[in-house]
This record gives C-alpha cells, sequence and structure tokens, in this order.
C-alpha cells in the first residue's frame, strides 16, 4: 500500500492494516491511483532531466559550431554579412565592417536595417557610383539586394572596387560577401590598356593581322587592313572559320601543322581569297598566343600577289630564254654535224688526191689540192672555235679533269706546232724543266691553249723565234703553274691589245686578210683559262714581238661534283685494256719523260709495252718477258745501249728479238753493225715509230671491218683508209643494215656513226650488246656530233673508242683500231707474265 | 435518426436485452470490443442474425467506449437508425503485397458515386501503413466526401487486431461505411494535447514507417533511456513517448507512435510513415492536457453541423492517452459530454491511430495519441 494511503487511514480512520471488507476495492483502487502518480512523475522528471542534458549539449555543440562559424567568416577573405527576413544586420565580419568609410562604420551593428547603413554610406558620399544620383542609387542597390542575381561590382570614393554577391537563405535572409577586386581591376585596367596600344599598333599596321582561336578556328580579330584585304566589313569577319579565307584548303592544313610543330611560322606562303573571290598570294608570320584565355594563333599577312606575279614572268621568261638557248645548242649541234660531214669528206679525198698527185709527180694539181685542204681545215677550225664559244656562252663547256705529266704535253704540242713554225721560218724553243712535274686539270683543254697561242706566234711572226717555256711557281699561297708564249713577231699597239681577247675581233681586219684565222682563237683561250681558273695576259710592243702568259692553278679546283662525274666517266670510257696477244715491246730508257712518251704511241699502235730505266733490268726483263720487240736508248749510266744491244745479241734465247735504235746519237753504223733492226733518232715522230716496231713483227690475217655510216663519201673514204693498212671492209647504210650483216659474218672492228636514218648508232649499240656473241666485237664511234653528258651515259662502257670527224680522223681512226685489233699477233707464242 | 446502445459483459451478458422486431433499411450497428470476448462465444454472429438487415461495422479495441464510461473486457454495439440517409458497406483483405495505398483506393472506389458524403473506416491496426492507407482513400473518392474512422485496437498487447464487415470477422482486414444523402450533416475533429519536449532530432535512417536512427544514434536505445524501467514493458509503453515528425521540406508535423520494436534489428515500427531526412522530437503530457485536447476536439466536430448538436458522436481515442490518464481516462469521456449535452449516444474505442482530417475540409491522415470524433445528425 502506498505509504501515503496506510498514512491517510491511519490519520483519518484510525485503522492500521485491517481495512474493512466494503472499502477494500475501493482503497486498491485509490493505492494504484497513488502509485501511478509517483511513477508517471518519475518518469517525468528523469525524462526532463535527461532532456534538458542533452539540450545543454546541444547547446554546448551549437556554440562550438557558432564559435566555428564566425571564426571562419573572420578568417575568410571577403566581408561577410547575413540580413535577416526583415532586413536587419544578424551576423557579420570584421573586414564588412572596414570596408565602410568613416561616416557609415559606427552603423554597421547588429540589429541595423540594412537599408540604415547603405544611405549612411551614400549619402556620405563613401560611394563613387552615388555621386550626384544618391536617391536613385540607393533604390538600384535596394533592388539588387532584395532579388539578387548573380554579383555587382561597385566603386568607392577611396579608389576600391568592391565585388558584391549576394544571395537570399531559407528564412528570407540575405547572405553577402564583399571582395576588394582593387588589384584585379587595377591589373584589368592595365591589360586594357595594353591590348589597347596592341589594338592602335596591330590597327596601324601595314600587314594584315587576324587573331583565330585555335580549337573552333574562329576568327576573333581583325585590324583595319585586313578588311580591306580580304574586302569585308572588320565587323563581319569575326565569328567566321579562318578556313574560308584560304583558296587551297590544304594550305591551311599545312599552316597548322607547322604552327602545331613549331609554335610559330615565318615566311610561308599561302594562296588566299577575297571576298571577291579573286584569289592572292600572301606572306605570312604566325605565333601562338592566349586570347580570352583559349590557345590562339596571331597571324600577320602581307599581300604578295605583285611580288608573285613578277616571279610568275621571270619565270616564265627564263623558260622562254632556256628554250631559246636550248634550240640554237640544237642548232649549233646539228650544224656542226651537218657541216663537218662533207667537209670530212672534202679534206679526205683532196688528201687522196693529192698523194695521188705526189705520186705521179702532178706537180700544179698538187698546189691546187693543198688549197682545197688548207681551205676545208680552216673551215672546220672555224666551225670547232664556233661550237666552243657557243658552248661558253651558254655555260656547257665542261672541265675534264685529270692529273698528267707537264713535260710529255709540252713536247706533243712542240712536235704538233713544229711544221707551223718551219712553214713561217721561226725556230722553236722550249723551255721546259723536268722538275716541273704533273698538274691536274684538263689536259685537252690546255694543250689547245697552248697550240693557239703557238700557232698565233707562228703566223704572225716571219723568220724569227718563238719560245714555249714551262715554270712551276709554287708559292707560299697556292700552287701555280704558268706557260709562256714569246715571238719576235709585229707585235700589238696597245689599242690593238685591249680588244685582242675579244670574239671575233683580231688586231684590225687587214690582219684577217693578211694573215687568216677565224679571229676566235685567242677568244676561246681566254675563256678555257678562266674556266680552269686561271687567267691569259699579253705583253707586247709593236714591231717587237708578244708575249702571251697563261696562269693555270696545278690542282684545278672541280667546279661541281657533275663534271667531276662526268670526268670520272670519262676516264673510264678510253680505258685502254691491253688486247690479248697482242705483241710486246720493251721499252728501255733512262729518262721516264721520253719512256713515257714511247709507251704511250706505241700502247695507240696497238701493243703491249713494258718498261725499263737501265741496262740491267732490261736485260732482266728481257728474259723474263720474251718482247716481240725491245726499244734501245743508248745513253744510260752504266751499262748503255751498245752494251745491251751486244748483250742480247749474245745470249741465245734473246739473240732473235729484233732491236730498235731510238736515241739522239747520230751512229747508224755502230748499231746496225752490232745487230740492231733499225734506227731512229730523237726526238721521235709517233708514225715512224709504229712503223719500224711493225716492221719487225710478223704479218697477220686481215682484219675485218664493219663500217656503219650513211654518208658514202665519208664510209668510202674510211673504207679506202682501211683497205691501204690491208683489212676488208663491208659498208652498211644505216645500223638496221649493219645488223643484217652481222647476222652473217662476224667482224674484228665496228666502224660507227651515230647519226643515221632508220636506226641511229645509239640503237645499233643497244641491239648490239643485248646479243651475246656480238657484245665482245669492238666499237669505234665516228661522229660529228657534238657529244653530249647523257650521249657519254649512254656510251659509256658501250663503245672502245671515240673518234670526231675532222681534220686528223683518219688517223685517229686507223690509231684506234689498231689498239684494238692488233695488226700483229705475238710472234713467240709464250704466255704474257 | 434514432441509436441505441448494448453491452455485453462476462458478468452481466447482454444489457439491456435486444429489442424484438427487425430494424429499419437505413441501419448501421457499430460493434467494438475486446478481441478475446469477440474470439470466445460466437457474439458477433448472434448480433448480425438479430440484426437483419442492417449494415454491420465494428473492430477489436483497447477499450471501448459506450456512454460517459469507459470500458474494458467488454462488446459494446450501437444500432444508428438513419431516416433519409442511405447505407452502403464494403471490405477489402489485405494480401502480402498489396501496398496500404492500394488497398485505401480500391475500398473507397467501392464506395464511391455522385451521393457520397462521408466514408467511416474501420482498419486492422498492426498491417497496415495508415499513412499510405489514408491517402489510397482519398484518392479513390470525389473530392468533398470526408473520411474518418481508426485503426483496430489490441489491448495493450500489439498482437493481433480485427474487424468486423458485414460478412466477416477477422484480421488483414479494412472495412467501411458510406454515406449517402443531402439529409446528413457530418462533423469531425482530432486533437492530442501532447507537447514536444527535448532536442529536436534528425531521422537519420529511417524505411518507410520503421525507424533505425535519430541523429545518427539507435533510436529505440533512445527510447529506452527515456522510458528506464518502463523499458520492460516495450513496445506499449513507449506510447508515452509519441513523436513529432516533420517533412525534410517542413510544414506541419503529425504525432507517431510506436507499433512495434525489433531487438535483432534495432528498429522500431511506427503507425504511419518516418521520413528520412525529416526531424524528430519526443513528446510528453499529462491527463489535463489531453482532456483540454478532447474538449477541443469535440468542439471542432461541431462545426459541420450548423447549431445542431450530434445525433451520434463516434470516438476514436488513442491507446496511448489510455495509458497516459489510466484510472481518470474518463475525464476526456466526461469533457466531450460537457460539450455534446445529454442528447447525443457517444459510442467508440481505443485505438492504434486515428483518421481523420487535420481541419475541416482538408485530406484524411493518420493521426496517433488524439482523440477523433466523427458526429453525426440529419435534418
Amino acid at each position: 500500500m502506498h505509504r501515503l494511503l496506510r498514512r491517510q487511514l491511519r490519520k483519518h480512520l484510525g485503522v492500521e492494516d485491517e481495512v474493512p471488507a466494503a472499502l477494500q476495492r475501493f482503497l486498491a483502487a485509490v493505492d494504484a491511483a497513488y502509485a501511478d502518480f509517483d511513477n508517471d512523475r518519475a518518469m517525468l522528471e528523469r525524462s526532463l532531466e535527461l532532456s534538458s542534458k542533452e539540450l545543454s549539449a546541444a547547446r554546448d555543440k551549437a556554440t562550438e559550431a557558432q564559435r566555428r562559424l564566425v571564426d571562419a567568416i573572420e578568417s575568410i577573405s571577403e566581408g561577410f554579412s547575413l540580413y535577416d527576413a526583415d532586413d536587419k544586420l544578424v551576423i557579420h565580419n570584421r573586414r564588412y565592417r572596414r570596408m565602410h568609410g568613416a561616416a557609415s562604420i559606427d552603423v554597421v551593428n547588429k540589429g541595423v536595417p540594412f537599408e540604415t547603413i547603405l544611405r549612411h554610406a551614400a549619402a556620405s558620399g563613401e560611394i563613387r557610383d552615388a555621386e550626384g544620383n544618391v536617391e536613385s542609387w540607393i533604390a538600384e542597390r535596394l533592388t539588387w539586394h532584395r532579388d539578387p542575381k548573380g554579383t555587382h561590382v561597385i566603386r568607392r570614393s577611396d579608389g576600391r572596387w568592391i565585388q558584391i554577391s549576394e544571395r537570399k537563405t531559407y528564412d528570407g535572409g540575405t547572405v553577402a560577401t564583399y571582395a576588394d577586386i582593387t588589384d584585379l581591376k587595377q591589373a584589368e585596367q592595365a591589360i586594357q590598356e595594353s591590348e589597347q596600344r596592341l589594338r592602335v599598333i596591330a590597327e596601324a599596321a601595314p600587314v594584315a593581322v587576324l587573331i583565330v582561336t585555335f580549337d573552333d578556328g574562329i576568327i576573333r580579330y581583325v585590324n583595319q587592313r585586313f578588311a580591306e584585304m580580304f574586302g569585308i566589313e572588320a565587323s563581319s569577319a569575326l565569328g567566321l572559320e579562318a578556313t574560308t579565307l584560304y583558296a587551297e584548303p590544304q594550305h591551311r592544313e599545312r599552316f597548322i601543322g607547322a604552327l602545331t610543330e613549331h609554335g610559330h611560322v615565318e615566311g610561308m606562303e599561302m594562296l588566299f581569297r577575297r571576298a571577291g573571290g579573286e584569289e592572292f598570294w600572301a606572306l605570312m608570320a604566325s605565333q601562338r598566343v592566349q586570347f580570352d584565355g583559349c590557345p590562339a594563333m596571331i597571324t600577320g599577312l602581307a599581300d604578295i600577289s605583285d611580288r608573285k606575279r613578277m616571279e610568275g614572268e621571270l619565270h616564265k621568261a627564263i623558260w622562254a630564254s632556256e628554250q631559246a638557248t636550248r634550240a640554237k645548242s640544237d642548232f649549233v649541234a646539228s650544224m656542226s654535224h651537218e657541216l663537218r660531214t662533207p667537209l670530212n669528206a672534202i679534206i679526205g679525198y683532196s688528201e687522196i688526191l693529192f698523194e695521188d698527185a705526189q705520186d705521179a709527180g702532178r706537180e700544179a694539181e698538187m698546189a691546187d689540192l693543198c688549197k682545197i685542204q688548207d681551205a676545208g681545215k680552216h673551215l672546220l677550225r672555224l666551225i670547232d672555235n664556233i661550237l666552243d664559244l657557243s658552248k661558253i656562252e651558254a655555260g656547257k663547256m665542261t672541265l675534264y679533269l685529270e692529273t698528267f705529266e707537264v713535260r710529255p704535253m709540252i713536247d706533243s704540242v712542240a712536235a704538233t706546232v713544229a711544221p707551223l713554225a718551219r712553214k713561217t721560218g721561226n725556230t722553236l724553243v722550249v723551255n721546259c724543266a723536268d722538275e716541273v712535274g704533273a698538274i691536274h686539270s684538263d689536259l685537252t683543254k690546255v694543250r689547245q691553249t697552248l697550240f693557239n697561242l703557238l700557232s698565233n706566234a707562228c703566223k704572225f711572226t716571219q723568220n724569227g723565234t718563238i719560245t714555249l717555256t714551262a715554270l712551276r711557281d709554287p708559292n707560299e699561297a697556292a700552287d701555280w703553274i704558268e706557260f709562256q708564249v714569246r715571238d719576235t713577231g709585229i707585235g700589238m699597239t696597245p689599242d690593238q691589245q685591249a680588244k685582242v681577247f675579244e670574239a671575233f675581233i683580231q688586231a684590225d681586219d687587214s690582219t684577217t686578210r693578211a694573215y687568216g684565222g677565224t679571229g676566235l682563237g685567242l677568244a676561246i683561250t681566254k675563256s678555257f683559262c678562266r674556266l680552269m681558273g686561271g687567267d691569259v695576259t699579253l705583253t707586247s710592243e709593236a714591231g717587237k714581238g708578244t708575249t702571251f702568259t697563261v696562269r693555270l692553278p696545278a690542282v684545278t679546283p672541280a667546279p661541281s661534283d657533275i663534271a667531276v662525274s662526268a670526268a670520272e666517266k670519262r676516264s673510264e670510257s678510253p680505258q685502254v685494256t691491253e688486247p690479248e696477244h697482242a705483241p710486246i715491246v720493251l721499252v728501255v730508257d733512262d729518262d721516264p719523260n721520253a719512256r713515257e712518251l714511247l709507251g704511250r704511241h706505241l700502247q695507240r699502235g696497238g701493243y703491249v709495252v713494258r718498261m725499263a730505266g737501265n741496262g740491267e733490268e732490261a736485260m732482266q726483263l728481257a728474259r723474263t718477258l720474251q718482247p716481240d720487240v725491245v726499244t734501245l736508248d743508248v745513253l744510260m749510266p752504266r751499262m748503255d745501249g751498245w752494251a745491251v744491244l751486244s748483250a742480247m745479241k749474245e745470249d741465245a734465247v734473246l739473240a732473235e728479238i729484233p732491236v730498235i735504235m731510238v736515241t739522239i746519237v747520230d751512229n747508224q753504223s755502230i748499231g746496225f753493225s752490232l745487230g740492231a733492226a733499225d734506227y731512229l733518232i730523237k726526238p721521235i715522230d709517233r708514225d715512224r715509230l709504229v712503223r719500224a716496231v711493225e716492221r719487225c713483227c710478223p704479218r697477220d690475217a686481215p682484219r675485218h671491218v664493219l663500217i656503219v655510216e650513211d654518208d658514202t663519201p665519208t664510209s668510202e673514204l674510211m673504207a679506202r683508209a682501211l683497205r691501204q693498212i690491208d683489212c676488208t671492209v663491208t659498208q652498211a647504210e644505216n645500223g638496221r643494215v649493219g645488223l643484217g650483216y652481222l647476222n652473217e659474218a662476224l667482224p674484228a672492228a665496228i666502224l660507227l656513226d651515230l647519226m643515221m636514218p632508220e636506226m641511229d648508232g645509239f640503237e645499233f649499240i643497244a641491239r648490239l650488246r643485248a646479243e651475246s656473241r656480238w657484245r665482245s666485237i669492238p666499237v669505234i664511234v665516228v661522229t660529228a656530233k657534238t657529244l653530249t653528258d647523257e650521249d657519254i651515259a649512254h656510251l659509256n662502257g658501250q663503245v672502245q673508242h671515240l673518234v670526231h670527224k675532222g681534220e686528223y680522223s683518219g688517223k685517229a681512226v686507223l690509231a684506234a683500231l689498231d689498239e684494238l685489233v692488233p695488226r700483229h699477233a705475238r710472234r713467240t707464242g709464250s704466255d704474257r707474265p | 435518426m434514432k441509436a441505441a446502445q448494448y453491452k455485453w459483459s462476462q458478468s452481466d451478458g447482454l444489457r439491456p436485452n435486444l429489442p424484438a422486431g427487425e430494424v429499419g433499411r437505413q441501419s448501421v450497428v457499430f460493434v467494438f470490443g475486446a478481441r478475446s470476448l469477440m474470439q470466445a462465444g460466437d457474439l458477433v454472429g448472434q448480433l448480425r442474425d438479430h440484426f437483419k438487415g442492417a449494415t454491420m461495422l465494428g473492430c477489436s479495441t483497447s477499450g471501448e467506449i459506450l456512454g460517459d464510461t469507459v470500458l474494458d473486457d467488454s462488446v459494446t454495439a450501437t444500432l444508428v437508425d438513419f431516416e433519409h440517409t442511405r447505407l452502403r458497406s464494403a471490405s477489402v483483405t489485405i494480401g502480402e503485397a498489396k501496398a496500404s495505398y492500394e488497398v485505401g483506393k480500391q475500398l473507397a472506389q467501392l464506395l464511391s458515386d455522385a451521393s457520397l458524403r462521408h466514408v467511416f473506416v474501420l482498419s486492422d491496426g498492426l498491417h497496415v501503413n495508415g499513412s499510405d492507407l489514408a491517402r489510397g482513400l482519398t484518392g479513390g473518392v470525389a473530392e468533398g466526401v470526408s473520411i474518418t474512422g481508426g485503426l483496430s485496437g489490441d489491448g495493450t498487447n500489439f498482437a493481433e487486431t480485427w474487424v468486423i464487415a458485414d460478412d466477416a470477422v477477422g484480421s488483414q482486414r479494412v472495412a467501411a461505411v458510406g454515406l449517402y444523402g443531402e439529409d446528413l450533416r457530418i462533423g469531425y475533429g482530432s486533437m492530442g494535447g501532447w507537447v514536444p519536449f527535448g532536442p529536436l532530432r534528425t531521422v537519420t535512417l529511417a524505411e518507410g514507417n520503421i525507424l533505425y536512427e535519430l541523429d545518427e544514434r539507435s533510436a529505440l536505445d533512445l527510447y529506452k533511456s527515456y522510458l528506464g524501467s518502463h523499458a520492460d514493458q516495450l513496445p506499449s509503453s513507449a506510447l508515452l513517448f509519441p513523436i513529432l515528425v516533420t517533412e525534410p521540406k517542413g510544414g506541419q508535423g503529425v504525432v507517431r507512435t510506436v507499433l512495434s520494436v525489433d531487438e535483432q534489428k534495432k528498429s522500431m515500427t511506427f503507425a504511419g510513415e518516418i521520413p528520412q531526412g525529416g526531424t524528430a522530437q519526443l513528446m510528453k503530457t499529462n491527463v489535463d492536457d489531453l482532456v483540454d485536447g478532447a474538449t477541443a476536439a469535440a468542439k471542432a466536430s461541431l462545426s459541420g453541423l450548423g447549431d445542431r448538436r450530434p445525433d451520434v458522436a463516434i470516438l476514436v481515442s488513442c491507446v496511448g492517452r489510455k495509458l497516459v490518464m489510466k484510472q481518470r481516462t474518463e475525464e476526456e469521456i466526461e469533457a466531450i459530454r460537457n460539450v455534446f449535452g445529454t442528447d447525443t449516444k457517444i459510442s467508440g474505442f481505443y485505438s492504434y491511430g486515428e483518421l481523420c482530417p487535420f481541419m475541416h475540409g482538408g485530406e484524411c491522415r493518420l493521426h496517433n495519441q488524439t482523440m477523433t470524433i466523427t458526429t453525426f445528425v440529419e435534418v
């Protein structure tokens, strides 16, 4: 029973435990009510205690959270304010407060309406934007504030810029941040000013300037010059795709590619299109830049249409001029062929007739024939000179550089000129030291230079002396060779000297009549010397004589790789392979120059040459080689020629070998008495030497030669010459006929013209070399055609010899034939070592 | 409109005796009683046989209200004989998969027609989401049709609740009577008398009507600490601390009470939805506040009746109120009687949930811990 109920029963009814039965149910209900009351109160108190604990914990948390929030709000770099739904200031940070000026800062307090603070600030002139229109500015500012959208920037009178960002809260309040963007604004202004400056520069620039964003290719900026260049308004160019500017889409691709790779592009030329459709060329330079934060390119364009047009016209003119030059060259080349071929016949037949007349002693005829020959030769020289000159003019004269000994070259030139000098009663003196050595130059042109100067000297000197001097002048800087041709002839006045190297000009017109000549020789000479890196100069005195001085570098540098390779090809083609079974000649001489000269003559004559520099060596080689013939010098140190000759004749193995004495010692009787087969006195004439050696070798079966030549007189001329040296001859008038003959018989050699109807020489050679059984037949090309490098390349390796129709062509052909197909087989059967 | 009331108890049997003769065609018998008694004899069957032709609607309770008294372990029957108003009843069983919303909608549609004025609903008290049921019912009737009712009770056992329809008695059932016609005036009012206390908590984990966590702490643990020694009597003792639940978006809070707890899952099942992300606050009350709430509900229920006093009033009061008031429970009935006067026939029961609009003309909602009154008068 509840304590209270028990007490109440005792107090009011005087009962302890024995409750009257009638009251028991009632008292149980009362007891239960008391207990329920206590229980419920206990539970309620408990729950209140619990909840108050929870609430105070929550309050602590809230306080902590608020402290953090206040901390956070204080530490942000912006001003912060929160106005409640009644627009009264609830929370703000110090920064917000300090953004206000002296007149309004004290108003910034909790509970103060937004408008009040705003009015204080605006009315006291703190806001630059509000100056002069305070009320309307306040109204505007309140409108933003009540319905905030995005951010606003206000300018304060102290020069600061404040960016305000306002938002509504759930409960209708307004939260705002205030950022001081003064620095940003100043930087922005600086950028704007700098941009303005750049814009002014770009606008004033004489080139078109445009900026295109990289990712989308859209034009973002153009200057006035751009608008003019492309014929569109600057404003309507903006937003266009840059591709529309290009006349050729691949130009833009190329440009973008280069720009992507290098980051900038300079000097690119591209074809653009104006608004009117007209295409034009522009020179462009471009650089990658940033534009509004996007990767872009700034490009400058200069209209180069005029330049391009001029270039085009220039190209056309150059092309036309090249065409004309080519036509001229072709014309000259074909003319040379057309002129040389009949001249060749004229000269050749007049030679033959001259020999016939000589044999028959018809003196008057001989003189006439001589005139015909001279006239023909003059004409031929003239043609050659004109050809050379035209090549020089066209820049097509090429050098064929090789290394050669100077002395033999001088001797050879002297030998050639000697008859001419004798004809005008002149004495030819050669001063050439052996030490002059070898030079690297164009042998043919050096020879021709010297020949021109010497024949010139002979022409203008009567009964005088012509001196040819060769000097090596190795000074510090470079190695030079100097040739001097001095005469004691008529000489030249200074006026004449000034003009002497000009083409088609001689000292005066009367000279031509008096002395003949083409007037081209000296011009060509000068050009050759210059071409070889040197020059020719002269000193002269009228009536006393003239001295020409040729200075050439000892090593002429190759003009270009092409010329070098051409020279190499050329040096390959005449490479003489020693014919098998050709007779061996042992040349014995202590003078290397003499040995060299003799050797060359004999090689050209179709012999295999071996050399010995002294008597002992000669004996040794004679035993091992078993030569067919020996040429023997007399004056040699230690064992002289006589001793060698005696020793050979006493040696059983060597006694049968014919020995030809080649010497300056004029004592034939001793030679013949010691058993010499022949006796020749130096200087040696090639023909004499070859004939002498020939006489010592046994005869062979006649050589069979096929002549393929369309010009009948030329063909006949060559056939006659060949028959004279005991060859049998077949003539074909073109390549096709020639091939037909080859099917019937195999000739020992073929003489081939290049320019022929039906099948020309080039095709003939191609077919000949394609057939295995014809492949080994040696071919000597005899042509009046001026060969191009291309022609030479075609012939290279396919033909064994190349002979130009001309003055000495007959002899050259025969010499070539001898070289390739020896007249004589080896007397002895022994193999060559 | 005429009404007669009868009571059956173990000691006295049925008093008064049932009248002889047939009942009128527009009659409804409201039957409220303890499940154990309804189970024992075929009392419901007897009543149905006797009042042949009348519509029968009722349920098991956590206490019956008859006149000015609150009863336990009895069965009451109130016969209401309408003069002009037409009646129609319907019932739907709750399947496993059937959502409460669908059940409500289906039931309402069975009754709906152009002259429907009001739907009075009695539902199983344990196997239903009362919030969804209320929405379903509202969705099934035309605008302007009012809906009231309640969720049947099972003492403080929370084991099984029954609903009595015309032809069936049992659990997992929702039954309703539709009232039709222009001559009927209907009033309703629903008031609690509870006040929230302690911190406002956030519902951090909940699913439908199952609550797991408040402020990321177990809700069950929180209840236990507040209940102290009363924790032994869970789930009924949890009725002492209903919670005021507010949607995440705010708005008016609703009061929710616990139906069951799961110690394994540390979960609490409530009579209606507990929205995750919303707020919850414990509530407390005392007898005086509850009585004031009942008075306010009674006054509100007069607003639909013009100047008339109700002929009949059906009271649905929450079992939680009875647990708080104990021996003083009848004080809230007396307070209502004071408002209505002596002519009104009062019937009703203590429930596991109440159905009624928040205010006159609003949509029907599930309530907990309220006194909900529906009044009728014919003109």
